[in-house]
């Protein structure tokens, strides 16, 4: 059945800085904070499972004192009916109508289920939610994602957790063609040049979580993805050269000396 | 001098055991003794296979306590088995994670060589071997403990006004407000074929340890998660995901009984290191010991010691001062 559109707007989606940091697979809430203090990233995703670590000396309370805007996801959610549900609740307990869409489809490979995560989108989208929906990188899906009102797709680099960067460019740079809304690069990164790929390729951020919070000296990692994204919108904008395939000399050849 | 000790788990009875062999008035209170993160600890003594970058401090601290250990067990007549810990890495990702893990620990010098576990899945992709750890059943340290104090644990929780000098505050998560519950499940199961040494191994990312016990008991854990609305009990994902990973490693587990399937939770820190020291005027904290509570149990007592003695403490635990969250509270 297709869900009746809710007249409501969601609150306006502002992407802030281009780097997004993940708190899934942090060592220690002291590192985590440390993390981004030193990154200040545009926003911070935290995993709910239904209601999250809301204690008062929990990692929800730490980066709500740290003044960041929260994108609580649905990670680890095996049906739409799971995610829509986990969606409702990380609304209620943090107040936001932000919501990181995840259905996982495959618990090994932790690939999405893009049949449910259209179902899962529809709903919250109908119910009012700002859908950031973790996706394959497939331009079809991506564009009928946009069409149900998604506010931004977040296609993956590769696997989640991996490292593995960006494996194939060009299925990002299609996604980046197919849609209006932004496209954020989620899963994959492993290292600052992967991030500034990225947004060479066209993406408006870039959500690192793995990357940074299992690198041996996270603040450091941090600070270099941060660079890195900066580094990769600069050149994006800057326009880059044609690639030839064969040399173009870059000082003139004429006025040489005839010998 | 009367100190008066809240909370009776591992190291709320281990601090109130070294204070009572110094000569000190000790009464322990705990309307439950032993029932908390204690009755679901696996009893790993074994440091090195926790350690991680930017905690080394944490590791120091791990194998003063250790080292602490054989002559603790032997005081209070319970067995330290010394058997090592196999590291196994499922695939080669889980390998590539592993490896990191020794070189951190070559560059800190921790002893690291190989051995052969039988029981181990063919498919395992590789493994190294820490000899120097070991392992209690923390269970009989209480039990032992319980009986060495007798009537000085009190089953009530601490009163208002105890009639103390000191107080030690051991209970956990509830004890200081920079602290928070970390849930952890465990399963107890009896096999015919236990493994010989501890294993520690990572299954697709996923990680798991195998303690054996005597009698082919062995103990598998352990989950860590911080939510505000778990169930009381294990949950079936939990018990899931250890068992996959637990099978995948030792595949005759197959066959093992279960025994029991536990939930408790452990008193997680911002930093994951315990909190020792005075908070104010005859006020001790002691707690925060997260995953290690069985294994910093004598280290933190003989700085619980040396605190109410007036005497400095072991250099190992000045990293762990109680007051180093302050502003979080």
């Amino acid at each position: 059945m297709t869900p009746v559109l809710s007249l409501e707007l969601g609150e306006p989606f502002d992407i802030g800085h281009p780097l997004w940091i993940g708190t899934g697979g942090m060592t220690s809430l002291a590192t985590m904070a440390s993390v981004i203090e030193a990154a200040s990233p545009g926003l911070v995703t935290v995993s709910m499972r239904r209601a999250g670590d809301l204690g008062p000396s929990g990692l929800l309370a730490m980066l709500r004192d740290q003044g960041v805007r929260l994108l609580p996801n649905t990670a680890g959610c095996l049906s739409a009916r799971e995610a829509v549900l986990t969606a409702r609740l990380a609304r209620e307990a943090l107040d936001t109508s932000l919501v990181k869409l995840e259905v996982i489809g495959d618990e090994r490979s932790l690939l999405p289920d893009v049949v449910g995560l259209l179902s899962a989108a529809a709903e919250l989208v109908a119910d009012g939610f700002t859908v950031l929906p973790y996706t394959t990188a497939d331009p079809v899906v991506a564009a009928r994602l946009a069409d149900l009102g998604c506010a931004a797709v977040m296609p993956l680099g590769s696997p989640i957790g991996s490292g593995q960067g960006i494996t194939d460019p060009a299925a990002i740079e299609r996604v980046r063609a197919a849609v209006a809304i932004p496209v954020v690069l989620d899963a994959g990164i492993g290292t600052a040049s992967d991030a500034a790929l990225a947004m060479e390729l066209g993406c408006d951020a870039v959500l690192a979580a793995t990357a940074i919070t299992r690198a041996e000296q996270p603040v450091a990692m941090a600070r270099s993805l941060r660079l890195a994204v900066e580094a990769g919108r600069l050149a994006y904008g800057a326009g880059r050269i044609p690639r030839q395939t064969t040399a173009r000399a870059s000082s003139p050849l004429a006025g040489r000396a005839v010998l | 001098m009367r100190v008066a000790v809240a909370g009776a788990g591992i190291v709320g009875l281990t601090c109130a055991w070294w204070l009572a062999e110094a000569g000190y008035d000790v009464r322990v209170f705990d309307p439950a003794p032993g029932e908390g993160a204690t009755y679901a600890a696996a009893g790993m003594l074994a440091p090195a296979g926790e350690a991680w970058f930017g905690e080394e401090d944490l590791l120091r601290l791990g194998l003063a306590s250790a080292a602490l250990w054989p002559a603790f067990g032997r005081r209070i007549g319970v067995r330290v088995a010394r058997t090592g810990t196999v590291l196994a890495g499922f695939d080669a990702g889980d390998v590539a994670v592993l490896a990191r893990a020794v070189s951190l620990l070559r560059s800190l010098e921790v002893p690291v060589s190989s051995v052969t576990e039988p029981v181990l899945s063919d498919r395992v992709a590789g493994t190294a071997f820490l000899p120097g750890d070991a392992h209690v059943n923390p269970r009989s340290v209480v039990e032992a403990l319980l009986a060495l104090l007798g009537d000085r644990v009190v089953r009530s929780p601490l009163p208002a006004a105890p009639a103390a000098d000191v107080v030690v505050r051991c209970t956990g998560a509830a004890a200081h407000p920079s602290l928070r519950p970390v849930r952890g499940e465990i399963l107890r199961v009896r096999c015919t074929d236990p493994p010989r040494h501890m294993v520690r191994g990572l299954v697709r990312g996923e990680p798991v340890y195998l303690v054996p016990r005597f009698d082919g008991e062995v103990v598998v854990g352990a989950t860590s998660e911080s939510l505000s609305d778990q169930p009381a009990g294990p949950t079936v994902g939990g018990v899931l995901r250890l068992l996959d990973a637990a099978r995948s490693l030792v595949p005759s587990l197959d066959r093992a009984e279960v025994l029991e399937v536990l939930a408790r939770d452990r008193p997680g820190s911002p930093d994951n290191g315990p909190l020792i020291g005075f908070t104010g005027a005859g006020e001790l904290l002691a707690a925060g010991h997260g995953r290690g509570g069985v294994l910093l149990a004598p280290i933190t007592a003989a700085a619980v010691l040396a605190h109410v003695a007036g005497d400095p403490p072991p250099p190992v635990v000045l990293p762990f001062s109680a007051s180093r969250f302050q502003e979080v509270s």
